[in-house]
């Protein structure tokens, strides 16, 4: 026996009991979207083919979570880099020593904290009479609940997802920025380059293969969310803050038992997730590779 | 390129030892880590075990009687951590004692409770012998066949006809009874003392009055004249937006099963129901919310589950511990229809976790020794006694003792306009939770100041009429 064989006997078992427990539920969920089990009613379970997914593309439901799906999913990216660039470059550029490090101490802090904890407690600082946030707003003349109105309850838990992986960013980005060679900032500055312009066109081409990496996971974060428009709306109001996991979520186990819509669902989640990440990795990795 | 290096037997070994130790050191770790709960000694030689396990969904907790012959007959119970629970399994060594029957609960939050039972029930597992059931899935599961008849197993002694009529009839289905009701709340009617005599304004008894008192005391944002559920779903906006389609006199279902809570009673009830959502805190509040903002004082008269007066009445959690009191919903003077809805969790035996005859008796008498007089005075004493299910509970000297008469009465006044208000139907949630949204789109708008006319709440009606019809008919 050689080194390779002894390689082999220990990897393939495990790499076999990971496949397995990767692959089964996903051919079980496939399975399941083409079948009419319904927990509520006995003798369901039965081969119906694609009948989920025509009554799925006939639920108008359907299109609406999908398009706060997509909502949710660009305001929480794009809002927790740029917020995350932001704060990063702002410490950077004012900061030094033991500020730095409280600052990067003070970023890390909120994604410490459990999703679900942290959107009870921004759940709270929104409740209107009691909670911090209406009563600030309320000085500026502002007396809209937040949560409780269609167009602003989206922002509002973004905000939250925001303020979790935005600071995770922050602290990041600025870690990257310290591994910057100070050569070509210091030549950048001889040449009068500062502020905005020197990070844009100086600092932040140099660590964008470190961004274009934490921007995937943020993606993968964002569309992994479940949790904070379930605590702070559960969806509402109406169906204005209903992503598709959480509609999966209702049709299953909140509202009802229906499995095979619910996977239905999930397979389509699954194919959106699928097309937005090889669109991602098409159009920045390969690019910049 | 280079030969590969040949490893010999003794290498081998050395390697396979290596990650047999590693599994051996990761396993203890992980079992010594995991938590084990507490051992209590709770009379000699008797012990209850809490043991805590951990899963996906949540963190269910394990009690078990002490170690029981081999031959003894072991009940597990899918329960909803309780205060009731807490008082009672205190107790179950006497249980144990009584009758030889091991005891094993297993605690898990509500979602999960009712997500491990529908799992259970719908796959013929047959993990459990009780399941802890309430108003919203004793239709699912008395339709399915999953719970049994619990009469034919209930011991006589125990006195079934104890119970308050409106739970024992919302755990039955088609007039037979499923479960032992063992917690229930009725609706009532809190308002805040203090301000009451302050602007001397009478006690509401119509639902004209209830508006226009919450309608002088409005004074936000400091205090808002009420408060109500506006968020979507079938435990909120749809349960509290029910007793008022009772009181103006209309209903979910016609005799013939048809949806028809689009009728002119709905949108007027729906019309109604605006009016209290425009001066609460706010158009989307769960149960908690409105409990909160009362407790902070800043909801002067609210119509909600007796189950909250407890909260209400502690002194460190609540700033209006000494500032509130009770009394009966308020009727709708026009069709003089007065609802106390309510709701039920009680015990029920499942069919294919007792495939016998024993079983199913000692299920059967676990759920009524659970459901005793004795153990509701239990609860009495333990600081638990809103929600109990027994009449005799409420007339005892320990419930008088223990709560002021002005609850008291109200409790009992209550009894005969008690009434659950949702339909009982497997495809209900499924249902409310739809018109819950429709609901909650109206309350929001109407909230955010936009007209919202009769013509829109009948849309929205008709639209959730029209999917509660699509949803009955694929049966």
């Amino acid at each position: 026996m050689n080194q390779k064989q002894l390689l082999y006997i220990f990897l393939i078992p495990p790499f076999i009991f990971l496949f397995t427990l990767g692959m089964y539920p996903l051919i079980e969920a496939v399975y399941l979207s083409l079948c009419d089990l319904d927990f509520r009613f006995p003798g369901t379970g039965n081969f119906v083919g694609l009948k989920n997914y025509i009554d799925l593309f006939n639920d108008s439901r359907f299109y609406n979570d999908i398009a706060i799906t997509l909502s949710w999913f660009i305001i929480t990216t794009v809002g927790s880099l740029l917020v995350g660039i932001a704060l990063a470059s702002i410490v950077n550029e004012y900061t030094s020593g033991k500020v730095k490090s409280l600052c990067l101490f003070a970023f890390v802090i909120p994604v410490l904290l459990p999703s679900v904890a942290g959107a009870f407690m921004w759940k709270l600082m929104f409740t209107p009479a009691i909670g911090i946030i209406p009563f600030l707003l309320s000085f500026v003349g502002f007396k809209t609940p937040i949560l409780g109105d269609p167009h602003l309850a989206l922002f509002a838990c973004s905000l939250v997802y925001i303020w979790q992986w935005g600071s995770l960013i922050a602290a990041l980005v600025t870690i990257l920025f310290e591994s910057v060679p100070r050569d070509p900032i210091e030549a950048a500055r001889v040449f009068g380059a500062s502020g905005f312009t020197l990070y844009r066109s100086i600092l932040i081409p140099i660590i964008k293969p470190g961004l274009i990496s934490l921007t995937f996971y943020i993606m993968v974060m964002s569309l992994r969310s479940f949790d904070y428009i379930y605590v702070m709306t559960a969806g509402g109001p109406g169906i204005s803050t209903e992503t598709l996991d959480l509609y999966a979520y209702w049709q299953a186990i909140g509202a009802a038992g229906r499995v095979s819509y619910a996977s239905t669902i999930s397979i389509i989640m699954l194919l959106f997730t699928i097309v937005i990440m090889s669109l991602y990795w098409k159009m920045v990795w390969v690019k910049s590779s | 390129m280079s030969e590969p290096k040949k490893v010999g037997r003794r290498t081998f070994l050395n390697y396979a030892i290596a990650v047999v130790a590693t599994g051996v050191i990761v396993g203890a770790a992980t079992y010594l880590a995991v938590p084990k709960g507490e051992v209590t000694v709770t009379a000699p030689g008797t012990t209850v075990t809490k043991t805590v396990t951990t899963t996906v969904t949540g963190t269910p907790t394990t009690i078990t009687t002490p170690s029981a012959p081999p031959s003894a007959l072991t009940v597990n119970v899918i329960a909803q951590d309780t205060p009731v629970w807490d008082i009672e399994e205190k107790y179950l060594d006497e249980f144990y004692k009584e009758t030889g029957v091991r005891v094993k609960i297993t605690y898990y939050a509500e979602d999960d409770r009712r997500a491990k039972e529908l799992l259970d029930g719908s796959t013929h597992a047959g993990a459990y012998q009780v399941y802890y059931i309430d108003e919203a899935n004793v239709a699912t599961f008395a339709a399915n066949g999953w719970i049994l008849p619990l009469l034919d197993y209930f011991p006589s002694d125990y006195d079934f006809n104890d119970f308050r009529d409106g739970f024992v009839n919302t755990l039955s289905y088609k007039g037979i009874r499923y479960g032992a009701p063992m917690y229930g709340e009725s609706d009532m009617t809190f308002y805040r003392t203090d301000l009451f005599e302050a602007k001397k304004i009478a006690l509401p008894i119509t639902l004209d009055d209830f508006l226009d008192a919450a309608k002088q005391l409005a004074n936000p944002p400091s205090l808002y004249g009420c408060g109500t559920r506006g968020s979507r779903g079938s435990g909120a906006n749809v349960w509290r937006w029910s007793p008022y389609l009772v009181r103006f006199g209309g209903t979910y279902l016609d005799s013939s099963g048809e949806p028809v809570f689009n009728s002119q009673e709905a949108i007027d009830a729906t019309a109604y129901y605006i009016e209290l959502i425009k001066l609460s805190p706010s158009p989307t509040m769960l149960w908690s919310d409105v409990l909160n903002q009362f407790q902070a004082g800043k909801e002067a008269l609210i119509e909600d589950a007796d189950g909250f007066y407890d909260f209400f009445a502690d002194k460190s959690k609540s700033v209006v511990y000494d500032k509130f009191s009770v009394c009966l919903p308020c009727k709708n003077k026009d069709t003089n229809i007065n609802v106390s809805a309510i709701c039920a969790h009680g015990l029920a035996i499942s069919t294919y976790g007792c495939p016998t005859p024993e079983l199913r008796e000692a299920a059967g008498r676990f759920i009524a020794w659970f459901t005793s007089k004795q153990n509701e005075i239990r609860r009495v004493e333990g600081g638990y006694g809103i929600s109990t299910a027994r009449k005799s509970t409420l007339a005892s000297k320990e419930m008088t003792g223990k709560y002021p008469p002005a609850y008291v009465k109200t409790a009992q006044d209550c009894i005969p306009i008690q009434k659950l208000c949702i339909p009982q139907i497997p495809e209900w949630p499924q249902i409310g939770d739809y018109l819950g949204i429709n609901l909650e789109k109206l309350f929001t708008a109407a909230f955010a100041g936009q007209k919202v006319s009769k013509e829109d709440i009948k849309a929205a009606l008709d639209d959730a009429v029209a999917y509660a019809k699509k949803t009955l008919a694929k049966k």
